[in-house]
């Protein structure tokens, strides 16, 4: 008889979870409409990497032009040439008042020095204590040496050329071959080249499940626990693991539909790709969401009260947003790092889904084995504690 | 007020004849029994070398002061702390490791409102009925017949967060009554509830235990102690007193008191050597408090013996103390704050230790029946 009545508990836990936060309007914009904005907010402030503001200092009488818009193809698309200025100091002052990001300046004897056959330096300056931006405008410098010394070459060698055409003499290669004797054509294999906001978009949707469903789950715990309801639990015949079957299956329920309503905005409002099969998506998002209420159960069962459980929920988060692979690649730590990355629900699930949307198939298939057997073993975590919590009493 | 008929009657196995709750009933017939159970938390010691048995069909109270042991002896039989010394057994098991099958013969109703705030008054009921494995059928059919026990039905829909404290109460024992259980644990149920309703409650809980049902309840409001059978006072942890509530009244007093009025001043001594009076206590010239093993047996012998030297009787009554009083005293005993009491014959006598109020507790001027002699 007891046998029967298993499911009727179950689906009592289920039922009791469903209705409270369907029950609580303000709780429930917060789980569905936040991240719905979040990722609106996202998709429709990301505007990409600006150019690069470059101010060139060009001396005058060395044969280079001072108007900025002839320095259009050395600078590229990710250098934008903010202005031309004799002046080194004039230069520097437009740097700090950061209406340029990188102060180019060619020495006065850059010709000479080029007739004489010596090398030219360039001085290049930046202003920023951003790491990236520094990194950023490192790379921008090379890229307009190499753009400079291309134009000098393509220079020289015409001159060149048209002094042998002068003379009578064959011209052997053109001078933009000897500017630039290889140029490359890239072609990516991807099925898909989604933008950075499809791309980030993705893991950012992974991201706000985990946490929405973390914090719902644990906090529900939590309540339970405050009320008093461990000890009624106790007293009555509902197992632990009934009481958990139950909230997993109300917090799967909930979370899945918030996670393919995220997920609808972000293939119909924003264009992301969806190559892969529905049902492994949906069954990648269902995984994430199940491993992640197992944190939540366990956050809660070992928290003494809601502030701490908040306040572990929000280290998950900031790990989630350091270690996934949202902010920073993976590749960029070290293995204890990168292993930590891995044992979060996100790096899998945001990893999965993004192969799966743009690519239509999972490159590395483990990961979700590996998303299976955190959702298990996360179950298998918090029923044991609860358990402990219901059946040794204090 | 709460007069709908109350729950489903419960199994015929449970139903039979509920006697009177006894101190000193058969251990092995307990449904719910401490052995020398104790329970410490670090060096504090909660509960001392408590034994309590508790026969079926009894309504049995635990009074107690704020932190007496009160809860955590109601959890050591719910299973929600085991005992760190002695044994609990409730309807023959381990309460820690109660068959589900067990489970659904308990209720409990804990001290702290457990209810789920955003869930309506019926569906706090269905959760709880679902939880004790009750079908559908079984819950509608209960859920209508508590909500009119308690009065709850035009609230029926209304969220458990919204009721007053009251009702929040009264809903709460609703769920620990929901599946209809032999058991019942509560733990300050009328905490918080106005005079009627509180009484309505009494008048339920009495029914139940008549009805077969075995009722453990809690409570600071010592006068309900007179609404049980048996009344257990806990104070410090221990257990100073179980008996009928007369019993703990006569204990607490060392038997029936008299208050007697006179035209003249009285021997009181020579009242004290009577047969049947364990003390006498002149508060005015004219006016003495008697403590008789009966008071109806010596109404009689004092009248005489006060007439006998001259003085006439101008009223004696017999006076019953509130329970307050009764609780009072037996806690002060407990904690060693009279020192005066004394053992006379087997019975606890009262030696008053200051004129006035201090040994005579202020209602017995006026209370009880007037015997008007004169």
């Amino acid at each position: 008889m007891q046998l029967f009545k298993l499911p009727l508990r179950i689906l009592a836990v289920m039922g009791k979870e469903v209705v409270e936060v369907l029950r609580r309007p303000r709780a429930l914009v917060s789980i569905v409409a936040g991240p719905v904005l979040i990722l609106g907010l996202f998709g429709l402030g990301y505007v990409g990497q600006p150019p690069l503001r470059a101010e060139l200092v060009i001396p005058p009488g060395i044969g280079l032009p001072t108007d900025p818009g002839s320095f259009a193809s050395i600078a590229g698309d990710r250098i934008s040439i903010a202005g031309v200025t004799p002046d080194p100091a004039e230069g520097r002052a437009v740097l700090r008042s950061h209406v340029a990001d990188l102060l180019v300046i060619v020495p006065p004897d850059a010709k000479d020095r080029l007739a004489k056959g010596e090398q030219t330096v360039l001085d290049v300056e930046y202003d920023t204590v951003s790491p990236y931006r520094a990194f950023v405008a490192r790379a921008a410098a090379d890229a307009i040496v190499a753009g400079v010394n291309r134009e000098i070459i393509q220079t020289a060698a015409k001159e060149a050329a048209d002094r042998a055409a002068a003379a009578g003499q064959p011209v052997g290669i053109r001078p933009e071959v000897v500017a630039a004797p290889t140029r490359a054509e890239v072609v990516n294999l991807a099925p898909s080249e989604p933008d950075v906001v499809a791309f980030y978009g993705i893991m950012v949707l992974a991201l706000i499940v985990q946490h929405t469903v973390i914090t719902v789950s644990s906090l529900s715990m939590l309540h339970d626990r405050r009320r008093g309801m461990l000890d009624l639990f106790r007293i009555s015949p509902v197992g632990s693991g009934e009481i958990l079957a139950g909230k997993y299956a109300a917090f799967t329920l909930l979370g899945t539909v918030v996670a393919l309503a995220v997920l609808a905005i972000l293939v119909f409002a924003f264009g992301v790709p969806f190559l892969g099969g529905p049902g492994v998506v949906l069954g990648c998002l269902a995984l994430l969401v199940v491993a992640s209420i197992g944190i939540g159960t366990v956050v809660a069962l070992l928290s003494d009260t809601d502030r701490q459980a908040i306040q572990v929920s929000l280290l998950i988060l900031l790990a989630s947003v350091f270690f996934s692979g949202l902010a920073i690649d993976l590749d960029q730590f070290s293995a204890p790092v990168r292993m930590i990355g891995q044992l979060l629900p996100v790096t899998q699930a945001g990893t999965l889904l993004q192969d799966l949307l743009l690519r239509g198939s999972a490159t590395d298939a483990w990961r979700m084995a590996a998303l299976a057997t955190m959702a298990g073993g996360l179950f298998a975590v918090g029923w044991l504690i609860l358990r402990r919590q219901m059946v040794r009493p204090a | 007020m709460m007069s709908t008929p109350p729950p489903a009657p419960i199994s015929p196995s449970s139903a039979a004849s509920p006697a009177p709750a006894s101190v000193g009933d058969d251990a092995a017939e307990a449904v719910a029994e401490l052995s020398a159970a104790g329970r410490r938390f670090g060096d504090v010691i909660a509960l001392d070398d408590i034994s309590l048995a508790v026969p079926p069909g009894s309504l049995v109270g635990i009074i107690g002061p704020s932190g007496a042991g009160k809860t955590t002896t109601v959890r050591l039989l719910t299973g929600g702390l085991r005992p760190t010394s002695g044994a609990v057994r409730v309807l023959g098991e381990d309460p820690t490791r109660l068959r589900a099958d067990t489970r659904e013969r308990i209720g409990f109703m804990p001290q702290n409102v457990s209810l789920y705030d955003d869930l309506t008054v019926t569906e706090n009921l269905d959760f709880v009925g679902s939880l004790f494995g009750m079908f559908l059928p079984r819950r509608r059919r209960r859920i209508k017949a508590i909500l009119a026990w308690l009065e709850l039905e035009d609230a029926r829909s209304r969220r458990a967060v919204h009721l007053s404290g009251g009702m929040r109460r009264r809903l709460q024992l609703g769920c620990a009554l929901i599946h209809d259980p032999q058991l019942v644990f509560l733990d300050e149920p009328t905490g918080g509830i106005d005079p009627i309703v509180r009484h309505a409650i009494w008048t339920e809980l009495r029914r139940l235990r008549d009805a077969g049902r075995t009722l453990i309840v809690t409570t600071q409001i010592v006068t309900e102690a007179e609404e049980c059978d048996t009344v257990a006072l806990i104070t410090g942890g221990r257990l100073v007193a179980h008996a009928t509530p007369e019993a703990l009244r006569r204990e607490a007093f060392g038997g029936e008191l008299l208050e007697v009025e006179t035209s003249g001043m009285v021997d009181a001594e020579r009242l004290g050597r009577l047969p049947g009076i364990d003390d006498v206590r002149q508060v005015t010239p004219r006016r003495l408090v008697v403590v008789a093993r009966d008071a109806a047996s010596a109404t009689p012998a004092v009248v005489s013996a006060v007439e006998a030297t001259g003085v006439s009787v101008t009223s004696i009554q017999t006076t019953r103390p509130s329970f307050d009083e009764v609780f009072v005293r037996l806690v002060e005993r407990a904690a060693g704050r009279l020192p005066g009491d004394a053992e006379v014959g087997g019975a606890t006598s009262l030696a008053w230790t200051e004129p006035g109020a201090a040994g005579l507790p202020p209602a017995v001027a006026g209370s009880g029946a007037v015997e008007d002699v004169a």
